[in-house]
């Protein structure tokens, strides 16, 4: 007979290895036969992504690995969604963020890559894809409660969309409520400051230690 | 008139496994299509008997067409410089060498500092290619990042046709609108709408959005621009692993795919539009997370996409010339020769992007003098070698004699020339003589070059009535594109 230990390192050996084969199947029996909460599942999970992130961190996996996992991750959250929302506890997130990149920019493999990363650190993390305006980054904060809105910008010709999107926050009286980080290859450090986001993330290592570092989880 | 000399000689594809290319790539766009965010081309599509759908908006096109578009592509085409000495014709195995536009970043000539690229950078590098030998033709080098940013396409076009006279490719950055002025930009500069339409100065090089997407402003700049028969790239950038299978022969297919399946649009738009085929083979870095542009892996597909190109017989945009070092290095110069050394080897067409470092975003004078010096040594490779009663030599040899030197003979005065070339920058010298020049290195030398012909080069400048007009053009546009 296999314990609750046995199936939950299972699901865990599919967010390790990347293997999405089973892993709806393996949380649904751990949340009814097995008697997890959702939130100590969500937990559990979330630490076994954070090993794979610092992984990928010391050059010991490569990119697809990580993104192939955070893909597992995601999967298994559709079944676990439904359950947190009516479990009382709440997960652990280190923190909400909503990303995406901004209107007129369809560049966006670097924005899903920071948004993976994201998530092997802890946060909970809304995509909101490519060529968004302002608006729909706002109301994927709000909707969400989220603590960070994250705007990537590869041309130079998008990059005073993330300015807009500040400007938005402000005339919406809703600029002290989220941190805002940009990013992208034209952008820097220099540029957040200037259009007064909160900081900028070079790349996506980066963009984990600034997101935590805002919202005092670094 | 530029002759360009033949490549070709590298191959890495059987003919069995490039037909298997071509087939798989004809199964991508009948069986999976394209997804086409322009209800126009949309309709052109199904109307020529795509089998559409209007509310997903892929296009899947039945492997007819795709057939009968590649025929309708002209095999050879002749582009223009606003001087005719720069006029040339793309066809089979010639290669041409040009810049590569876009990049965020320069390193500054005087300090090497790696600083955001300027309208004026964008001048002095474009002139700056003007001088060197070995460049056909121009891009936009770097960004005009002090330009307004809905104007950028505009700041380009004129950065490059005030700077050099060779024939320039042309960067679409977005939507109908801003495709229009170029081209009135252009019509200005060429003397008249027909006239630019006989003699295009300029080519639009524009994108599909990969994996198999035509986004919505690049399908309406690829319209306004095919209506007027201009010559069109339409070449994705794939990064394979990311955007693109990671295998290299699925990401051809891909690219493959997206390049002729815009070519269908292309040539039912307006038949015998001279269409230019390929894509920029990139590929994701697994380690970093970064686009890499010189890797073995992106070599083999660009002499992949050559050899499809030849296939096909259609002209192909070629990549080269590309380093992913920061600064103009070892490894640059390094990346930068196996690099030229494939695409022209392989006969590639219309080569870009020389002079793009640190994965597209940065460039720099040096780094460009060193490929036109890299090109110029490879170009000596293209020519091959003649063989034939003289340059066997045996009169020679026995003339010579046993223990002889071959210093003295005519036979050596008259075929030095024809037989070996010379280089400008490589140090070829004694280590007295090159201390006495003071021991620099290639990167000081092609900075002291690059400054040299920035003091000296002067392009013949456009009548002073036609910038006024490509002013007054720029400026109504800050009124109505800036969004
Ligand atoms: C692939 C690519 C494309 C693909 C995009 C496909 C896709 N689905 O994303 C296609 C072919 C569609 C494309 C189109 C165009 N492109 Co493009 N493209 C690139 C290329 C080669 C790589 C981008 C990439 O994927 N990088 C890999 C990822 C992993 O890196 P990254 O995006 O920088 O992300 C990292 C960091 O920046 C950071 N980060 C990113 N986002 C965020 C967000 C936050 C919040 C934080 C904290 C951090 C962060 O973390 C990431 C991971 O480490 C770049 C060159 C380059 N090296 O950037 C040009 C480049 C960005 N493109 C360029 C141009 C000009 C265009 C076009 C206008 C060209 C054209 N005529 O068609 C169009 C514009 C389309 C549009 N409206 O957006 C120029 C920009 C020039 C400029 N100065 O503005 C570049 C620099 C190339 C060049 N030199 O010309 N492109």
């Amino acid at each position: 007979m296999s314990t609750k230990e046995d199936v939950l390192n299972e699901l865990l050996k599919r967010l390790d290895e990347a293997e999405p084969e089973g892993a709806d199947e393996l949380a649904k029996e751990l949340l009814e036969k097995r008697g997890m909460s959702p939130v100590e599942l969500v937990n559990a999970l979330s630490k076994k992504l954070k090993e794979i992130g610092d992984k990928f961190g010391r050059g010991e996996i490569f990119l697809m690995d990580l993104v192939g996992s955070a893909e597992v991750m995601n999967s298994v959250m559709t079944v676990l969604r439904p359950a947190l929302e009516k479990s009382k506890e709440k997960a652990e997130y280190v923190g909400t963020i909503v990303i995406g990149t901004v209107e007129g920019d369809i560049h966006d493999i670097g924005q899903r890559i920071v948004a993976s990363m994201l998530q092997a650190a802890g946060f909970r993390v809304i995509q909101i894809g490519n060529d968004q305006p302002p608006e729909n980054f706002i109301k994927a904060a709000e909707e969400n409660g989220a603590d960070i809105i994250g705007a990537s910008a590869l041309l130079t010709t998008t990059m005073p969309v993330q300015k807009k999107l500040i400007e938005e926050l402000k005339k919406r009286g809703l600029r002290d409520k989220y941190k805002v980080i940009v990013g992208g290859a034209p952008t820097s450090p220099e540029w957040a400051e200037e259009i007064g986001a909160d900081g900028h993330g070079a790349d996506a290592t980066e963009a984990v230690e600034v997101a935590k570092r805002l919202i005092g989880k670094g | 008139m530029r002759g360009g000399l033949k490549g070709g000689q590298l191959k890495i594809l059987t003919n069995d496994q490039i037909y298997d290319i071509h087939l798989a790539v004809l199964k991508v766009l009948e069986q999976h299509g394209i997804k086409i965010e322009h209800e126009g081309a949309l309709k052109l599509l199904k109307d020529a008997g795509a089998d559409v759908d209007f509310k997903t908006k892929i296009a899947k096109i039945p492997q007819y067409l795709v057939e009968e578009s590649i025929k309708k592509a002209p095999k050879t085409i002749r582009l223009y410089g606003r001087n005719p000495k720069y006029d040339f014709v793309l066809e089979g195995l010639r290669t041409y060498f040009g810049t590569g536009s876009g990049q965020t970043y320069v390193l500054d000539l005087e300090t090497g500092e790696r600083r955001r690229c300027t309208f004026k950078d964008m001048e002095e590098l474009t002139r700056l290619g003007d001088a060197l030998e070995n460049i056909d033709f121009a891009m936009g080098s770097g960004t005009a990042s002090d330009a307004p940013s809905g104007l950028m396409g505009l700041y380009e076009e004129k950065a490059v046709l005030l700077n050099t006279e060779k024939h320039f490719v042309m960067y679409s950055y977005h939507g109908a609108e801003l495709t229009k002025l170029q081209i009135k930009i252009a019509e200005l500069v060429a003397g008249g709408e027909e006239e630019l339409r006989r003699k295009p100065i300029v080519t639009l090089y524009d994108e599909p959005q990969s994996p198999l997407i035509f986004g919505r402003d690049y399908i309406e700049a690829l319209f306004e621009w095919v209506k007027k028969g201009l010559p069109i790239v339409w070449a994705p950038c794939t990064q394979s692993g990311a955007t693109a299978p990671v295998t290299l022969a699925g990401s051809v297919v891909q690219t493959s795919a997206e390049s002729l399946g815009g070519n269908v649009i292309i040539q039912l738009l307006n038949p015998g539009t001279p269409f230019i085929y390929g894509g920029v083979p990139l590929v994701l870095d697994m380690k970093y997370a970064v686009t890499s542009y010189t890797t073995a892996s992106t070599l083999l597909m660009a002499v992949m996409l050559a050899q499809m190109s030849h296939y096909y017989d259609i002209p192909l945009w070629g990549t080269t010339g590309c380093t992913d070092s920061k600064l103009t290095d070892a490894q640059a110069a390094a990346e930068a020769a196996l690099y030229i050394a494939a695409a022209a080897l392989s006969g590639q067409n219309l080569i870009h992007d020389i002079g793009y470092m640190d994965s597209g975003l940065l460039c720099s004078a040096d780094f460009i003098v060193i490929c036109d010096e890299l090109i110029g040594m490879i170009k000596r490779l293209l020519q091959g070698v003649e063989v034939n009663e003289e340059t066997l030599a045996v009169e020679a040899i026995k003339e010579a004699g046993h223990a002889g030197s071959y210093l003295s003979l005519k036979h050596t005065r008259k075929l030095f020339k024809q037989e070996h070339y010379l280089t400008d920058l490589l140090s070829k010298s004694s280590w007295r003589k090159w201390i006495s020049e003071g021991g620099k290195d290639l990167t000081k030398k092609a900075r002291e070059k690059a400054r040299k012909i920035l003091k000296e080069h002067e392009v013949t400048p456009l009548p002073k009535d036609v910038v006024d007009e490509i002013d007054k053009v720029i400026k109504s546009a800050a009124k109505e594109v800036v969004h």
